[in-house]
């Protein structure tokens, strides 16, 4: 009846009065709703949200405005054409349409960068599972590897490893989520390592619950936040990356488009035609920034004791 | 404390051991012949054999891995599969410029990044507080390689006021470690912000306060010393990734430091390079941190060096 009574005043009379009250009072919600009832009130995680997903559709429906064959389409007559009615990106310096090719480059950008946070994010929560649940022996062995890959930067790490491999965004893939899982197996293993000992979880314990049970319906519920928003900030970060390590010419080869590769190829006429430079450091600079504001977003909606 | 720094320094055995052998398995799973790239696809079968021979490859890994330790620890690196220099040598020659430019660059970062995230903490919600938030979400989403590119072009090459590449004086490093510092900057600011609102919120500051100490004894003395100690953890993390930042840094700014040598060798698999960059690296990077902690023990005598 309580949360009934909020509710109606959430919608009848704005957002004051409930958030006025403690987050705790609001019941009738779940705490994922609440999370994303505060996550709503911070404008500018909204507003990475609404980017990033005005982006993610851009590039996830580009076959049905935009012809794949001009991403490689080669017209040297209309080389360097300033974006306008017919290029509305303008053109490069083999006459190809700069639009089709960064919508396509952000296919991969965008998308290995996610796989590359979801393949981290599974390997490190398994492992620092593992190492936060069980302690001991197990956590020691763990974490000195862990201790290890993250004593050298993950930008040389993930060279190294492609040096190792080969060139190819497959290779590249490999390469940064080896680069990324310690850092998630840390943040997991912490989580876990708070939770393990609380109450909550003992008397789940006397109950007789299978380890499984408590990890899976009791800790990885209450400890996966802190991790969720270490994933999300990591994804911006693994964009810049892929980013640069194409700029660099050891990541997605040319002519492949991706943003990082796109400016690589365009290196030397950005001095004479700026929009070559701005339009694709521009993508990358947005979309980083609004996973930024989402991932600050959430660690308040998360953790609003955090919150200045 | 000399057990400690002892302990810490030991554990780079380990670390640099484990690292050097997860490259060397990976390299030995991965397809394609070292032998056969370096001389190219139509050298005779019994060139390739040879060369393989000489390199070593025909053994097993793991008695390549040994090998290739056993002279690292005469202080043989090996020499450079593409180009035939010898790598170590070839590191110290570079090593400075590097060096150079991750101390700049953090130095730039630190105390720029440290002082806005003072003066946006005292002056919470005001123009320079939200000036400072926004400058630091920017450079913070903003990809080095393309501010270095951007920031060349129009300082360098359209103004003409500093020099666009190289070393030789100190304005060819200003660029470079702007770029390089950008990303640090905006992290620095961020932690001493929400590190010194934190500290501010603490009753020993309302209690500095009300016992009439001036505002700026309570900010300086009391704010400050106690809200540094997450910022000092987070300068050490912050140059190791300025160690990795630098690849990118120096080969926009074309620098010859390690940086730049290492973008050519991973493109080539000019392994002996990479395995010797990996090194360096770690161990410097391993020095700069247990040089902070150090630093944390003595800012905040309460931090005990046993563990």
């Amino acid at each position: 009846m309580l949360g009934l009574i909020h509710e109606s005043n959430f919608q009848n009379k704005g957002v004051s009065k409930v958030s006025k009250t403690k987050s705790g009072v609001v019941s009738g919600r779940s705490a994922w709703g609440l999370v994303w009832f505060r996550f709503k009130k911070n404008k500018l995680a909204m507003c990475g949200l609404f980017m990033l997903a005005i982006m993610m559709l851009a590039i996830l429906l580009a076959p049905l405005y935009v012809d794949y064959d001009l991403v490689y389409k080669q017209r040297i007559v209309d080389k360097f054409q300033a974006p306008g009615a017919e290029h509305i990106f303008g053109t490069d310096q083999f006459g190809r349409d700069l639009f089709a090719r960064i919508i396509y480059g952000g296919r991969i950008s965008l998308f290995v960068g996610l796989a590359v946070v979801g393949i981290s994010f599974v390997t490190g929560c398994a492992l620092g599972g593992i190492a936060g649940y069980f302690g001991g022996v197990v956590d020691q062995v763990i974490m000195r590897i862990v201790d290890m890959f993250m004593a050298v930067p993950a930008i040389l790490l993930s060279m190294a490893v492609v040096a190792a491999l080969g060139n190819g965004t497959d290779k590249m893939l490999i390469a940064l989520s080896v680069s990324q899982t310690p850092r998630f197996t840390r943040v997991v293993r912490s989580s876990i390592m708070t939770l393990r000992n609380q109450e909550f979880v003992e008397a789940a314990k006397c109950c007789g619950t299978s380890s499984a049970r408590i990890i899976f319906k009791h800790i990885l519920p209450n400890g996966i936040g802190p991790v969720i928003v270490s994933a999300t900030l990591t994804l911006g970060q693994v964009i810049l990356s892929i980013a640069s390590l194409g700029f660099l010419g050891i990541g997605v080869a040319s002519p492949t488009p991706e943003w990082g590769t796109i400016l690589s190829e365009n290196k030397a006429y950005i001095r004479y035609y700026p929009y070559l430079g701005l339009l694709p450091g521009g993508c990358i600079a947005l979309s980083v920034m609004a996973i930024n504001f989402i991932g600050d977003g959430l660690r308040d909606a998360l953790d609003p004791r955090m919150k200045n | 404390m000399f057990k400690y720094v002892a302990k810490r320094l030991l554990w780079l055995i380990p670390v640099v051991i484990g690292i050097t052998l997860f490259i060397f398995v990976i390299l030995s799973v991965a397809p394609g012949d070292p032998a056969q790239m370096i001389l190219g696809m139509d050298a005779s079968e019994a060139d390739v054999e040879k060369l393989r021979a000489e390199m070593g490859l025909d053994k097993p890994v793991l008695v390549q891995y040994i090998n290739y330790m056993a002279n690292v620890l005469r202080g043989n690196f090996g020499t450079s599969w593409l180009s035939g220099y010898k790598v170590l040598p070839e590191f110290l020659h570079r090593l400075p410029n590097t060096i150079a430019l991750g101390t700049l660059a953090m130095f730039f970062a630190a105390v720029l990044g440290i002082s806005l995230g003072i003066v946006a903490a005292i002056r919470q919600n005001t123009v320079i507080d939200y000036f400072s938030l926004a400058l630091a979400v920017l450079l913070f989403s903003l990809p080095a390689f393309w501010f270095g590119l951007m920031t060349q072009i129009l300082f360098c090459l359209n103004l003409g006021w500093l020099p666009a590449s190289g070393v030789g004086s100190a304005k060819h490093f200003i660029l470079p470690a702007l770029t390089l510092g950008a990303n640090v900057l905006a992290s620095q600011l961020r932690m001493t912000r929400t590190s010194m609102l934190d500290v501010v919120k603490q009753d020993y500051i309302r209690t500095a306060r009300a016992k009439g100490a001036d505002e700026r004894r309570v900010v300086f003395k009391h704010v400050l010393r106690n809200g540094m100690l997450p910022v000092v953890t987070q300068v050490g993390i912050s140059y190791a990734s300025c160690m990795g930042g630098s690849i990118v840094t120096e080969s926009v700014f074309s620098i010859p430091g390690i940086g730049s040598l290492l973008i050519n060798a991973v493109k080539a698999r000019d392994i002996p390079v990479v395995m010797g960059s990996i090194i360096f690296v770690a161990i410097i990077v391993g020095l700069i941190n247990l040089l902070v902690d150090l630093l944390y023990a003595w800012i905040d005598p309460r931090v005990k060096l046993s563990k």
